[in-house]
């Protein structure tokens, strides 16, 4: 049986297949379209699906869409958009997801519409590997619910309460995030990593813009809120509230902005926090599930699962709305087949595009850069690599297949040795060209972990924070309030990485290496090995491997390709959808 | 508060179900969307437009005092389409005439800009009579349409120009589409679907839009320039009808006509006459091509070839301007050009709106001796060699000296051609070869541009050398090393990078440039680069990629399939080509649909060797089947699909919604592919050794793989019949 799940039309849209219960391909379409969180159908992934799956489309089960539109336009209509705008017409189309389902992937079976927070409870609970579990989803919004609590037995869900728009965390967080100058849904998370150095001044202030309800229930004071606009999600009141203009965009972050960002996670966390407390109450369960855009909030993933009454904590790697395609799609196939899907608890995130070592040579071939093939000699590789790193050096990883979901995690990684006081900056400024208060990931073995980490379980998705033990220097890899967001591997699932771990443990005696996505700022992390080789080029890294292949860095050769990557662009600027702004259509 | 959002939301639910179930009209919609959003803000507006005076990509400034018009960073996304090398328009003197050129990318001089401009070859004219007092401004953008030119008419006239001289025309059939009302396009598809040749219908509303058109374009432009001191000059472009073939998809697109079998039989035997050089039975198979469908330009274009022939240069140009018109019967895209049917009444507007006018086609006559336009004025369909420029902007000349002074001046210059930079005519011809090639224009045209690029320079061929050698092979050009030939090199950069995606293994284009190689001995490894990259040993190699798919650029089926998650194709054939080692068979494996079924069979065919035939179906199927050894070739191999004719005329059923809709009337999808591949049986235990290869594939000499077409069509054409 072969179901394929499909998100798409509002933000980072993905195409993934449950082929027999297990899980096998997934991607979001921004890797292979190159266009940052691409909305459009998932064209591209769902070719790569049917090729990871060696099927084809007539072997296609079912089509599952990670959410309904006609309560989604139900939705649109409520806050007051006109459908009769010809362009909203478009966009607002309850029947668009079938017709472009028909028309453009050319698809002839059943579609089934799975409701957006039941596809991110599913995403979440049916790849959890849990019996039984609670299940808590919290995102900015989908068709009305922004929160649902629910719970899982077995391969079935059974949603509890929820709490609909416009009263959302994920909204408000998203609204404080725009008022500090960053991009909605995207700018988030740099929000969190700004927070550790605020102090939570503005918490009592922020306390006025939600009010808590019984139950699950809270609701937003939309006097400070504007949803709709489509220019800016907070009013003036907000500002009168804060004291201060909304931060512009790329302009000085001061202390002010930085107490704001604490106070805004302070607050989401508070809030997550009872919340949870109060679904523990009702399911009486140890397990909890999370998912939903506020679960990629790593912070309070690991805040909640502390000071929680839950035992265990699940997220999957694609907490998002990508996410969604996978969470609709079990829904399907536990709903077909009677059964659990196969590949729960999800191992993996290596579920994108792969290519085969003859491949990358061929693209190497016609370049102007030179590389070490190390086909067959795999450990002599690692042990080069290694010594590099301990070197100082900063470099591109491509091996395997891609992650499916927004993190790096040891197929498409820029690793660099986190003991390293200067790597931060370095990375900072030639690699991500970003503001700098963000911190960096350590990827460890997962038997290591408990010597460096306050953390007593695997990690493997990078979804939870937690503290760095004393007496362990790791500059780069630690925030300032001594945090860090772990990801932790073992051999089974990334043996060249944790392979590498204990080459460079090996040398430096530290199992531990920096890691984090392999793109420059504002690009999708780079898919294949062609964009590995610009990515490498452009960021000046200073070593790749990608497959069996070395490169070190050639002034020479990498300004030829710069000279021939910046004549391209510049002669030739590719059409980009356009996106336009936060209309939460 | 609670229940004013419960009551709201019911609303809303109740709205949202019947919107998806198709049954609230726009009226009822509105009518509750009033009542929803009575007291609520309006819907989000998009932003206002700056009051900030502009021309085109260029803003007022005040520079020491001076009101200039400056290159404005805001617009660096239109900056390709612009004069590259103006960056200010200074306040203008009062000493000085200025002359403002507007136009379209031939009015720019495409392939030779930013080295060589029609605006600069004017001024050079003008300065010849005038002295330096008069100067041109080059207001010229590519791919400007009717609408975007007046608006520009207008901002120019903070340029205080004392004459607007404006060559269009080009890209008015979206324009001229655009003039059918609603009433006239279910007109037009009623004709259409009623099968009946002829269409008199259609022409008729077609030339009354081409004045319609043409009236509104002047009634805006008299307006904007009312009460100004301004000379006006429109330039009438002409077609190189000689030289500029339809491509094969505009060759294959019929009407949906019952007619369509009998159109194709005579096609096909028309195709045999022209093989036999029987020039009289080919005119009268071509007159009935035209009864049977007025609409198609083969008809027209093989009956002019007899007319050529027959030394009646007159009738051959009606009937190459006919041809040449086909193309607005096409909604699909296609090489943008200009309809003769336009001519009149920009003539007649002309004349009542005190507006100078020069026809293109009848300067080219003159300069050829009553012979047509041809390769040597044309780089391709419409964009003008050196020579071509040179006379349309002496044409121009005389006629502002003339409005100005009142002079029949005769200005004498030298040849542009003679005093050109040999590099820049070279470099224009390598692009006007690879330009026509993505228009599907036959290897012979695209030759003799290679060919004129070479004489022009010889240090072309290294830039030929590089540009093969990226074509084949998979590195993307951006990191190519190949590219880097190009870098620097700022004419070839324009127009080369974005033809990637049309870079096929297998194309009149590569022949051309291997031949050419192979004559001064730089194309002995070929070969053997094609074999290495693109082998399809053990692997599934995907023939769905513009790679390895034959289509040109103007194709339809190419341009869905950016868009779509599968291949549309509106020929009777899809041909894909792909490179065997000739050691072993080959599995393929196909999933594809019909849409509407037929009950005949689809065929598929390598290398003129029919495989297997399959039931059209109208749902996707997946077939796999061995290619033998014995069809096989050593080297490049064509597959090709070919679809069937759908049973009667199509798109019947379908009520249309707009103009658009026409185009799955005109151009229905005869098949469609989900999934294309093949992959040779066994792993290759070496590599193929090159001595032996390279007495079997010869790829590059031009000569080997090029079969006897005609004939092909032909035998495949009445079988397809039978
Ligand atoms: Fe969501």
């Amino acid at each position: 049986m072969n179901i394929i799940g499909i998100s798409a039309f509002y933000h980072d849209s993905a195409c993934c297949l449950i082929k027999d219960g297990a899980l096998i391909a997934a991607a979001q379409e921004e890797r292979f379209s190159r266009l940052k969180n691409d909305p459009g159908l998932p064209v591209k992934s769902f070719k790569h699906c049917l090729k990871e799956g060696k099927i084809s489309i007539n072997d296609v089960d079912r089509i599952a869409f990670y959410e309904n539109p006609v309560k989604k336009l139900s939705r649109q209509l409520w806050c007051g958009y006109n459908y009769l705008d010809p362009e909203l017409t478009k966009k607002m189309d309850p029947r668009r997801p079938e017709k472009e389902i028909r028309d453009k992937l050319g698809y002839e079976g059943k579609i089934e519409f799975v409701d957006h927070h039941l596809s991110h409870a599913a995403s979440s609970f049916l790849f959890s590997g849990y019996e039984s579990s609670a299940i808590l989803t919290v995102d900015g919004v989908g068709e009305w619910a922004t929160t649902t609590y629910a719970t899982g037995e077995q391969n079935s869900i059974r949603i509890m309460e929820e709490v609909c728009f416009p009263d959302s965390l994920g909204l408000l967080y998203s609204a404080i995030t725009n008022y500090l100058g960053f991009n909605v849904n995207s700018g988030e998370y740099k929000v969190m990593g700004l927070a550790p150095y605020g102090k939570p001044v503005y918490l009592d202030l922020l306390l006025k813009v939600i009010k808590p309800g019984t139950n699950g229930q809270f609701s937003l004071n939309m006097d400070y809120f504007d949803f709709t606009s489509g220019t800016r999600m907070f009013t003036e009141k907000l500002e009168a509230l804060l004291g201060n203009k909304p931060r512009k965009k790329e302009s000085e972050l001061l202390a002010f902005h930085l107490d704001i960002a604490k106070s805004l996670q302070v607050l989401l966390q508070d809030v997550l926090l009872e919340k949870s407390k109060y679904l523990h109450s009702i399911t009486g369960k140890e397990n909890l599930c999370l998912a939903g855009g506020v679960a990629l909030n790593c912070v309070a993933n690991g805040y909640i699962l502390r000071n929680g009454p839950f035992k265990r904590l699940f997220v999957p790697p694609a907490a998002n709305d990508a996410g969604g395609a996978q969470g609709a799609a079990a829904v399907v196939y536990c709903q077909l087949s009677g059964k659990k899907i196969s590949t729960s608890p999800l191992k993996t995130t290596y579920l994108g595009a792969s290519f085969s070592d003859k491949e990358i040579e061929i693209v190497l071939k016609n370049t102007s850069l030179k590389g070490v093939s190390y086909q067959g000699r795999r450990e002599e590789l690692l042990n080069e690599t290694a010594k590099r790193l301990a070197d100082g050096k900063v470099i591109g990883w491509f091996q395997g297949r891609a992650e499916f979901g927004p993190r790096a995690l040891g197929s498409r990684s820029i690793l660099a040795d986190p003991r390293n006081p200067e790597m931060r900056d370095r990375i900072n400024q030639m690699v991500k060209k970003r503001e700098s208060f963000r911190p960096f990931a350590p990827v460890i073995p997962e038997e290591k972990c408990a010597i460096y980490f306050e953390l007593d379980h695997p990690s493997p998705f990078m979804l939870e924070t937690c503290s760095v033990k004393p007496f362990h220097d790791l500059p780069a890899i630690t925030h300032v309030d001594n945090s860090a967001r772990v990801q932790t591997v073992n051999r089974r699932d990334n043996a060249m990485l944790a392979d590498l771990l204990s080459a460079f443990e090996k040398i430096t005696d530290c199992p531990i290496l920096l890691n984090t996505s392999f793109n420059v700022r504002g690009e999708p992390i780079v898919n294949s090995p062609a964009d590995a080789l610009i990515c490498f080029s452009v960021a000046n890294l200073d070593a790749l491997v990608i497959g069996d292949t070395l490169i070190d860095r050639n002034q020479f050769q990498i300004d030829e390709l710069n000279k021939l990557i910046n004549c391209f662009d510049s002669t030739w600027v590719p059409v980009r959808t356009d996106r336009g702004v936060y209309t939460f259509i | 508060m609670k229940e004013n959002f419960n009551s709201r939301k019911e609303l809303t639910d109740s709205m949202a179900n019947a919107i998806y179930h198709g049954e609230m009209s726009n009226e009822k919609i509105a009518g509750l969307l009033s009542k929803l959003n009575k007291d609520s803000k309006s819907p989000p507006n998009r932003e206002a437009k700056t009051n900030e005076k502009k021309v085109g990509i260029f803003t007022l400034r005040n520079i020491d005092g001076e009101n200039c018009f400056v290159r404005d960073q805001k617009f660096k996304a239109d900056f390709p389409y612009w004069n590259k090398t103006m960056n200010v328009i200074k306040e203008k003197s009062p000493k000085k005439k200025r002359v403002v050129l507007l136009g379209e990318s031939v009015a720019r001089g495409w392939l030779y800009e930013p080295l060589h401009a029609p605006a600069e070859v004017l001024e050079d004219i003008l300065h010849q009579h005038f002295s330096q007092d008069i100067e041109v401004v080059d207001l010229a953008v590519t791919s400007i349409n009717a609408r975007e030119i007046l608006e520009l008419c207008e901002e120019a006239l903070a340029l205080s120009p004392d004459a607007f001289v404006i060559y269009a025309g080009n890209n008015w059939k979206q324009s001229v589409i655009a003039c059918l009302t609603d009433a006239e396009g279910y007109e037009i598809y009623r004709e259409l679907v009623s099968g009946k040749p002829g269409y008199a219908v259609i022409s008729t509303l077609v030339s009354k839009a081409f004045s319609r058109m043409v009236d509104i374009f002047f009634i805006q432009l008299k307006r904007i320039t009312s009460g100004r001191n301004l000379e006006m000059v429109f330039i009438i472009p002409a077609f190189n009808l000689m030289d500029f073939q339809s491509s094969e998809i505009e060759k294959e697109m019929f009407m949906p006509n019952l007619k369509a079998r009998a159109w194709m039989q005579a096609r096909a035997q028309g195709l045999n006459f022209l093989e036999k050089n029987d020039l009289e039975s080919l005119a009268k198979l071509a007159q009935e091509l035209i009864d049977l469908n007025s609409f198609h330009s083969l008809g027209y274009e093989w009956l002019a070839k007899c007319k050529l022939a027959a030394g009646d240069l007159k009738s051959a140009k009606k009937l190459l301007e006919t041809a040449c018109q086909t193309a607005i019967y096409r909604v699909t895209s296609t090489s943008s050009r200009f309809f003769v049917g336009l001519k009149e009444p920009i003539v007649k507007n002309c004349h009542a709106n005190k507006v100078h006018y020069v026809t293109m086609d009848e300067v080219f006559e003159q300069h050829l001796n009553g012979g047509l336009p041809d390769r040597t004025l044309f780089l391709d369909y419409s964009h003008l060699t050196i020579k071509g420029i040179e006379l349309s902007m002496i044409a121009c000349a005389k006629t502002l000296i003339k409005a100005w002074s009142g002079a029949e001046a005769e200005p004498q210059i030298d040849s542009y051609e003679i005093k050109c930079d040999p590099q820049m005519a070279s470099t224009a011809h390598f692009l006007a070869a690879m330009h026509n090639n993505l228009c599907g224009q036959s290897f012979e045209i695209i030759d003799y541009h290679c060919r004129k690029a070479f004489e022009y320079d010889k240090r072309i061929l290294s830039k030929m050398n590089a540009y093969i050698r990226m074509s084949l092979s998979k590195t993307p050009w951006k990191i190519n090393k190949e590219s880097l030939a190009f870098v620097g090199n700022n004419l070839i950069q324009m127009g080369m990078f974005r033809y990637e995606p049309h870079a096929k293994i297998h194309s009149a284009l590569l022949r051309s440039i291997g031949k050419i190689l192979r004559e001064n001995n730089l194309a002995e490894d070929l070969d053997v680069i094609l074999l290495e990259e693109h082998t399809i040993s053990g692997e599934e190699t995907d023939l769905l990629t513009t790679k390895y798919a034959a289509d040109s650029m103007l194709c339809m089926t190419e341009l869905l399939a950016k868009e779509k998650g599968f291949y549309s194709e509106i020929k009777l054939e899809s041909k894909f080509y792909f490179v065997a080692s000739f050691q072993h068979s080959v599995l393929a494996k196909l999933t594809y649909r019909v849409p509407g079924g037929s009950a005949d069979k689809i065929k598929l065919v390598v290398n003129g060797k029919l495989q297997v035939e399959l039931p059209a179906h109208p749902k996707w199927s997946t077939h796999s089947f061995d290619i033998p050894l014995s069809d096989l070739q050593s080297g490049i191999n064509e597959l090709s699909i070919h679809w069937v004719l759908p049973s009667s005329g199509t798109g019947k059923n379908k009520p249309m919604t707009s103009i658009t809709d026409l185009n799955e009337v005109i151009s229905p999808v005869l098949g469609e592919i989900q999934a294309l591949s093949v992959r040779e049986e066994e792993h290759l235990l070496s590599k193929p050794s090159i001595n032996n290869l390279s007495e079997v594939i010869n790829i590059f000499s031009g000569e080997e793989i090029e079969r006897d077409r005609s004939g092909d069509l032909f035998v495949e054409g009445e079988e397809l019949i039978i």
